[in-house]
């Protein structure tokens, strides 16, 4: 099927973008998740807002230690970044396993959190690290950690006339060592569950991906590892946060895997 | 092919660290190279001409600011081209990393570069002295731009002649090899037309 | 909309709806007809051309995102007097492809990827094709054909 028909608009700032969103129109960024949709018709916005030449949305840097990912950056710009590798292996084991190469020349990071989709690796690695997120409105801005953030199945906190504009992302705990893994049933297709850990002295993060309707902390695991408790422990109870058996022993595997490989 | 220079730029730090993102200003500093001044959602649309003797070979591709560490003067570009003319194709990632040595910046500048085309036949050694010709030759422009001195033309068109720069018995290799591969080109279409 | 567009090297004007696609664009509008449709969903892979530089999938995008911007398509490959490019001449060697419906798409995902990685593994080279569908060939001879050509390049 092809799209139904739209307006589109092209603006090239960000002030331009905030003027003309609202309740029908729709942001497009890498268009990998929206596309899709409008070809089959299951979205038809109004007003079609095309972010991709708006300078303002497309940096990647690190300042006073913190990482500031502009909305337009790319899963293959994320990917190839040596700053992202130094401080936030992380994000670079993450979209690695995002889609295929020509999903990832086009995707962004403000796309893909924006989706909200909870199989979304992304989403799930950013909440691991803390992550906070800007949201601009013509009104002004709001900063919104993940948990606010991700609110349900394609669901997020933004409003109709707001943003995403950037992704800040803290500091790795020093002695960090971080692991993402998933499964899914071929390579590039959507994950069924996966995992994101961090594991550092005195801290633990394990976000669950597939689990929940947003990426789930597993919250008695994390405690559980700061503990002293062992993988297999930690495992264990980030799986019984799962309703389904077998999702639920899929989900223990590969914690249990994520936490061996950043040594747990 | 991985390459690494090291430049000095007689300018503090700070100065030439906000020059270098500033990439329209880089660029013009790049003789051969020219630059739409008007990114796009972060990208630069330009074009490069490198000539080494007879030979001129531009390019027209995109730049971008690939990523940048505010707290160790580290900046990453991502560059990709096309032959205007032919079947070749660049790409480079370029690291840039800043340091200070008495009043000026020491700039080390780390290029993994891959060529298709005709250029890349040119063999790796060929591919450093002219990366080394055109940073060198950058380096003295930058400064020039960075003092406020109008440059000598090396923007806006003018073809960044390697030869010049490259010497001797480098200079001979490549003529050599560039006479091989035109005279082979020359055999193949004539013996391909019998 | 109005739209100027850089198609494997020549300027192309022209007058598109924001919704057609740039696989359609290329395909009735242009007569490109190399970058062929299979899902129109982003999955198969068969629509890949380059925009500047990069394997996108065609399907996935609008026509007007293209405006002022630079696409490449297969038909760009062969050189002018029709010798086929290293990577065509190489499937052909290797037999990488039978219909050769997927041929393009794998072509324009994989010429980036033989220029950038000629080292890669026979495990790296799989999961570059990762994002191709192949139904006929059981991709064995693909991957042949890559670690070729790239060889070739050195």
């Amino acid at each position: 099927m092809k799209p139904a028909p739209f307006h589109y608009e092209a603006p090239r700032t960000l002030d331009a973008v905030l003027a003309l969103l609202g309740e029908d129109a729709k942001v497009l960024a890498g268009g990998q998740s929206l596309v899709p949709i409008m070809n089959f018709r299951l979205a038809r916005p109004a007003t079609l807002v095309d972010v991709n030449r708006v300078d303002e949305l497309a940096h990647l840097r690190k300042r006073d230690g913190v990482l500031h990912i502009g909305a337009l950056t790319r899963h293959a710009t994320l990917e190839r970044s040596g700053v992202v590798a130094r401080g936030w292996p992380l994000l670079r084991q993450a979209v690695r396993h995002v889609g295929h190469p020509q999903i990832r020349s086009r995707g962004t990071v403000g796309g893909s959190c924006a989706h909200g989709d909870p199989t979304a690796e992304l989403p799930v690695a950013l909440t691991a690290l803390d992550a906070r997120f800007h949201l601009r409105s013509r009104a002004g801005e709001r900063v919104v950690d993940a948990a606010q953030f991700f609110v349900s199945h394609l669901t997020t906190a933004l409003h109709d006339d707001e943003l995403l504009v950037e992704v800040e992302v803290p500091p790795l705990p020093a002695g960090a060592r971080t692991a993402f893994v998933e499964y899914a049933r071929t390579h590039g297709d959507w994950a069924l569950a996966g995992a994101a850990v961090v594991v550092a002295p005195g801290h633990a993060a394990i976000v669950l991906l597939g689990a929940a309707p947003t990426p789930l902390r597993a919250a008695d695991a994390e405690a559980a590892l700061a503990a002293g408790a062992g993988a297999a422990e930690a495992a264990r109870r980030a799986g019984a946060l799962v309703e389904d058996e077998w999702r639920a022993a899929l989900t223990s595997s590969l914690v249990r895997r994520a936490l061996e490989e950043a040594g747990a | 092919m991985r390459l690494r220079n090291e430049l000095e730029v007689g300018a503090p730090l700070e100065r030439t660290w906000k020059t270098l993102l500033d990439v329209p200003r880089v660029a013009r500093a790049l003789p051969g190279a020219t630059i739409d001044p008007q990114a796009e959602g972060g990208a630069w649309r330009g074009t490069m001409k490198v000539k080494l003797g007879p030979v001129t070979t531009e390019y027209a591709g995109t730049v971008r600011i690939q990523d940048v560490d505010e707290d160790d003067r580290v900046a990453s570009y991502r560059v990709e081209g096309r032959e205007a003319r032919g079947q070749g194709s660049a790409a480079a990632t370029i690291t840039t990393r800043l340091g200070t040595v008495g009043g000026a910046t020491r700039v080390v500048v780390e290029t993994d570069m891959q060529v298709t085309g005709r250029q890349a036949q040119l063999g790796r050694g060929l591919m450093e002295e002219v990366a080394g010709a055109i940073l060198g030759d950058f380096a003295g422009r930058l400064e020039r731009e960075l003092r406020g001195d109008a440059a000598p033309d090396g923007g806006g068109g003018e073809a960044l002649d390697v030869s010049r720069a490259v010497r001797g018995p480098v200079l001979e290799r490549a003529g050599l090899v560039l006479a091989g591969l035109i005279a082979g080109l020359a055999l193949g279409r004539w013996v391909w037309r019998r | 909309m109005r739209i100027g567009v850089d198609v494997n090297g020549r300027r192309k004007d022209a007058d598109v709806e924001p919704r057609t696609l740039l696989s359609d664009f290329l395909r009735h509008d242009l007569g490109l007809t190399g970058t062929h449709v299979g899902c129109e969903h982003g999955v198969c892979g068969a629509c890949t051309v380059q925009v500047d530089g990069e394997p996108v999938r065609s399907c996935l995008m609008f026509a007007v995102q293209v405006d002022g911007r630079s696409v490449r398509t297969v038909e760009a490959l062969a050189g002018d007097d029709d010798d086929l490019h290293p990577l065509q001449q190489a499937f052909h060697e290797h037999h990488a492809l039978q219909c050769g419906f997927c041929t393009p798409g794998f072509l324009m995902s994989l010429e980036p990827f033989v220029r950038d990685r000629p080292d890669a593994s026979d495990e790296e080279i799989r999961e570059a094709l990762a994002g191709n569908a192949c139904r006929c060939t059981g991709y064995e001879g693909i991957v042949q054909a890559v670690r070729g050509a790239a060889r070739e390049g050195r």
